[in-house]
């Protein structure tokens, strides 16, 4: 039977990013939920990978320490290795991968909230692309008509089919 | 277009408009506040003036069509 634990975690985690990461949020808000999937699936590869590597070469082997005046850290490899026993103590779990799937889900948030700092990140940037890119007629219309600088050029008139008229400002 | 082209762009647009007064919700719909609107008498009647003027147009080009 495969790990569903080792695959579920990192795929929320995923969703997760997709989710609240401006770039992918209103892309995903605006397809069809099946591509949704696919589409955690390899944001989950990716962050597994990014969480693996930091962890080998960052962390595991790593016996850097902080000395400030007289007081001095233990090794970062030693706080990594408490974590894992801590972790382990806790979940009592102990299938190789599922911390890292753990730290997958657990960064995925706070992840993408760091990455929307970024001016380029910005929600109404990454609003503005979407509509242009994958927004309907409907939507880049109302949407380019409300950022007009001059109010008179905000206004809109539709006509349905049966001849009624709905005027948007 | 690629994103920095499309950024470059969107900035131009920005500088230039009230895309800065419009909220967008975490549900990806968007609005912008009333009082951003309608702050001004005169402009809403200009408003509304120049929507019954759409409209008397649309109505008389309705009428030389079905004619």
């Amino acid at each position: 039977m495969p790990r569903l634990d080792l695959i579920l975690l990192p795929l929320l985690g995923g969703y997760i990013f997709l989710i609240f990461f401006n770039r992918t949020r209103f892309y995903h808000q605006r397809i069809e939920k099946n591509r949704l999937i696919y589409n955690s699936l390899f944001v989950a590869f990716i962050l597994t990978a990014l969480v693996y590597l930091i962890d080998y070469i960052f962390l595991k082997n790593n016996n850097y320490y902080l000395k400030v005046g007289k007081l001095q850290t233990r090794e970062v490899s030693f706080y990594r290795n408490l974590f894992s026993i801590e972790i382990g103590n806790i979940i009592h779990f102990s299938t190789y991968g599922f911390k890292q799937s753990l730290i997958v889900l657990l960064i995925s948030y706070p992840l993408a909230k760091f990455l929307n700092i970024f001016e380029k990140n910005k929600e109404d940037f990454s609003f503005d692309y979407t509509i242009n890119k994958w927004g309907n007629e409907f939507d880049k219309i109302i949407w380019n008509s409300l950022g007009e600088k001059n109010d008179l050029d905000k206004l809109l008139m539709l006509t349905t089919k049966t001849n009624k008229f709905i005027s948007v400002i | 277009m690629g994103i920095k082209e499309a950024y470059r762009i969107w900035l131009a647009k920005k500088a230039n408009s009230d895309f800065g007064k419009i909220k967008i919700n975490s549900s990806g719909s968007f609005y912008m506040k009333s009082e951003d609107l309608f702050d001004n008498k005169e402009d809403v009647k200009n408003y509304v003036n120049a929507l019954n003027e759409s409209l008397k147009k649309y109505r008389e080009n309705s009428k030389k069509a079905n004619s």
